[in-house]
Formats: C-alpha cells, sequence, structure tokens
C-alpha cells in the first residue's frame, strides 16, 4: 500500500534506477563536469549533456544549451525574476502564485517598486481569459513580463498557457513548471514561452537539489551567480556562452546522474486518469468537506486540498496519519496567495497530491480513510 | 607521423557534441587538455588527423557547433 501523499512537495517513491545513477557517480564516474580532459571527466561531462538533452526533448525545447541546470525552481525563479529587465515596472501573475516567485516579486517591489497585479481569475483559480481578451489593452498595457505557474501546488489547476500566450502576444511569459513538468505534456516551443523554471524532484521522479531554467534566445538576462565554469577562465567576466552562463560554480553532478536516470525510466501511473477522477467526484458528494479542485476535469492536474467543515486541517491530516498512515501536507503550502484566492487562507487546506505509484486501490484507501475521519 | 588538428571550442558542451558527432561517423579522435600555448576559451580540445579536417569541418557546421583549429600546436 502506497500512503505517500506529499507528492507535490516532493515525489517518492522514485524509479529504484535514480539511487542507481546517484550512486554511480559518487563510486565510479565521480568527475567534475568540464573542467578536465580524461575519460572519467569526459563521460561526466558527456552525462550531463545527455541529462539537458533528453530534459528539453521531454519539454519540447529546441534549444537545449538554453536549459541550464540548477538546484530548484526556486533558484530558477529568482534568476529571470531578479535580474529580467523591467522597462515599464510592470509584473502580471496569476492568482494561484507561489511564493517562489511572490517573494522575489515582493523584494522587487519593496527595492525598486516594481509593482505586481493578478490577472483575471474564475472561482477556481483558473485564469479568466474570457474577460483578459475583452480587457486586453487596460490589462497588459505596459507589462515587462507574466508570470503563471502552470498548475497549482494547493488545487492542481492547470493553466491554458497555449490561450494565454495567444492573447498576450509579445509580453514575455515565465512559467512556473514546478508542479507540472513530467506530470503533464508541456511544449515551450509550440506555446512560444519565454522562461520557465523546472524541478526535478517533483513529478519528473528525480533527486532533490535538481532544478533547471530555460530562457529564450530573444533575451539576453545576467545571471544571479558569478564563478568558475572551467570555460573563458582567462577572463573575469562571465563567458557569454549557454549553458555555462548560468552554470558557475560545481553543479549537483550527483543529482544529474540520478535525474537522467528518472528521465529514461519514468514508470507508467499505476492508476487511471479515471480513477482519480472517480476519487474527486465521490469526496465531491461526500458531506462535511469541501474539496478544492478545478471546477472543470480538463483542467485538473493530480492533486486537490480539501477542508473539513467541522475540524482543522492540522487535526483532521493528524487523524488520517494516526489512523491510516495517510501522509500528507497541511496548511499554506508555501502559496498564500493562491489560499486568499480560494477562501481558505485562514487554516490553509490538507493537500493530496498522487504519483505514479499510486494504484487504484491506494485510492480507494484513500477514500475508505478520508470518509472514516470525517 | 601523420599530421594532425586541433578543434577548439566555446564551451564544454560544444566539446561534447562535437565528439559525439565525430564518433557517429567513425572519424578517429582524441579528447586533449587545450596545450598552454593556445587561447581557448575551453579546457578541452578535440584533436583528429588533419586528412579528416574537410569533414570534421562539415560536421561541426551541420550541428551548429562554433570551433576553431590549428595544426600549430
Amino acid at each position: 500500500m502506497n500512503y505517500y501523499f506529499d507528492n507535490a512537495a516532493t515525489s517518492f517513491p522514485k524509479p529504484s534506477q535514480v539511487s542507481y545513477g546517484i550512486k554511480k557517480y559518487l563510486d565510479t564516474d565521480g568527475a567534475p563536469y568540464g573542467r578536465s580532459f580524461y575519460n572519467r571527466a569526459f563521460k561526466v561531462s558527456s552525462t550531463v549533456e545527455d541529462c539537458r538533452d533528453l530534459l528539453s526533448n521531454i519539454l519540447n525545447i529546441s534549444t537545449p544549451e538554453r536549459l541550464t541546470f540548477t538546484p530548484n525552481a526556486t533558484f530558477a525563479l529568482n534568476t529571470l525574476i531578479q535580474k529580467f529587465k523591467y522597462k515599464h515596472k510592470k509584473v502580471l501573475v496569476s492568482s494561484m502564485e507561489h511564493n517562489g516567485v511572490m517573494r522575489p516579486l515582493q523584494f522587487l517591489k519593496n527595492m525598486y517598486g516594481i509593482e505586481y497585479s493578478i490577472l483575471p481569475s474564475l472561482p477556481d483559480g483558473l485564469i479568466d481569459l474570457d474577460k483578459l481578451r475583452l480587457n486586453s489593452p487596460s490589462i497588459l498595457n505596459n507589462s515587462d513580463l507574466i508570470i503563471i505557474n502552470h498548475m497549482s501546488n494547493v488545487n492542481g489547476i492547470i493553466q491554458p498557457i497555449k490561450e494565454l500566450k495567444q492573447i498576450v502576444g509579445d509580453i514575455p511569459v515565465l512559467l512556473d513548471c514546478a508542479q507540472s513538468a513530467g506530470h503533464i505534456p508541456i511544449n515551450i516551443n509550440d506555446w512560444n514561452i519565454e522562461f520557465a523554471a523546472f524541478t526535478g524532484h517533483k513529478s519528473l521522479l528525480g533527486p532533490t537539489g535538481t532544478g533547471a531554467l530555460y530562457t529564450s534566445k530573444k533575451f539576453e538576462i545576467e545571471p544571479l551567480l558569478y564563478g568558475g565554469t572551467g570555460s573563458n577562465s582567462e577572463f573575469l567576466s562571465m563567458p557569454n556562452e549557454y549553458p555555462d552562463l548560468f552554470e558557475a560554480g560545481t553543479q549537483n553532478i550527483a543529482g544529474i546522474y540520478g535525474l537522467y536516470e528518472a528521465l529514461k525510466n519514468k514508470p507508467e501511473p499505476l492508476h487511471t486518469k479515471e480513477n482519480f477522477t472517480s476519487l474527486l467526484n465521490n469526496l465531491e458528494n461526500t458531506d462535511s468537506i469541501t474539496v478544492h479542485k478545478a471546477k472543470k476535469n480538463e483542467y485538473q492536474g493530480e492533486l486537490f486540498s480539501l477542508n473539513h467543515k467541522k475540524t482543522t486541517p492540522s487535526n483532521f491530516a493528524m487523524k488520517l496519519f494516526s489512523e491510516f498512515n495517510i501522509e500528507t501536507r497541511v496548511g499554506l503550502h508555501c502559496a498564500p496567495m493562491a489560499h486568499r484566492h480560494l477562501g481558505t487562507s485562514t487554516e490553509g487546506t490538507v493537500r493530496f497530491a498522487l504519483s505514479p505509484y499510486h494504484s487504484e486501490e491506494d485510492l480507494e484507501y484513500l477514500l475508505n480513510a478520508i470518509k472514516s475521519c470525517i | 607521423m601523420d599530421k594532425k588538428i586541433l578543434y577548439l571550442f566555446k564551451n564544454t558542451r560544444s566539446v561534447v557534441k562535437a565528439q559525439n558527432e565525430l564518433v557517429k561517423n567513425r572519424l578517429k579522435c582524441l579528447i586533449l587538455p587545450v596545450p598552454r600555448n593556445i587561447s581557448s576559451e575551453c579546457g578541452m580540445c578535440i584533436e583528429t588527423l588533419a586528412e579528416n579536417e574537410i569533414m570534421v569541418d562539415k560536421l561541426l557546421e551541420k550541428i551548429d557547433i562554433n570551433f576553431n583549429k590549428t595544426v600549430d600546436y
């Protein structure tokens, strides 16, 4: 039985090959990336580049060199948000943003007066494309950057990025794919997305300490970190080449080895989309709880939150754990803005996030456990 | 002794991509540290037989890899 429903925080379990990859690096390959010429060093450099190519392929990025490794999505978001050149000091965000976006934005607001506004949204957090279309001149006017949480870590809503991009045109979009990458198809090229942030340890099923930033060729962005790259060493300025510009210092090579194995060994889900929908429908029709999810199934990722009408989220989660071993996350999930939008900011919610390793039986067990705790 | 040529690249990724392409096309090559007397922007370079030069140039251009080359090292 898989009791772990905290996959939006970090996924567990991982494909067995992930630890093999990390061990292979630590015990066998073990050399630096891009610093030396001997066979083991070249093999390490090749593996890192193979991982970059495969990840680019999965995300439909045609310029892999523009996909640079970072320690996590937060680092990628900070790099872009802090180093983007704001002309009009105006940013638009979705109503479901995580603190990984909002805290750097708040920092920029305090330091440099860069203002952010929230895009029109429906009650479940879905961007209201009709309203945006109707009022696009006034909403979009002088916007430097639009930041979108692709899949909410609170209610699992998936934003219609392709349609949104068609409306906003040339205004660059930064897509926060922390929850979506590995879980739903991503097509950076076809959607014409300028920037995107990824993490390796959630739905991509890789180890913690891995992530990536994509930056379009159309923009020159300064790095957040300066230091050695193994290239251009005779100069004190950073190289202009990618990925070097954004990869100062030794990367998490052991983690990248693990991520590479995760990407090559993605498991087939043990449950179907219908199993998940059935779980949600069942819960929605259960008295005493409120389920926070997308109104329309087509915008629903495999995570959701709920509140018991009489018990606090922490008590409810504790009961689920102590009586049924169900592991969840309680509270604001580092996304207070999303909770404000959903009207759950006082106590937060109990969150359930699936992984491919949940079977139909696991979902039935969860449903019965929740019902027993009501 | 066979005459050799050295290919120099901007960064590690380019060296890796270039080596892959050469190996894929059965061209013998060797990864070397960049000789001290050569100004390069990367610590690694690729040595191959000078007779491969035209072929190597074509392959690298095909995969859009920028390079410099020298026989004087």
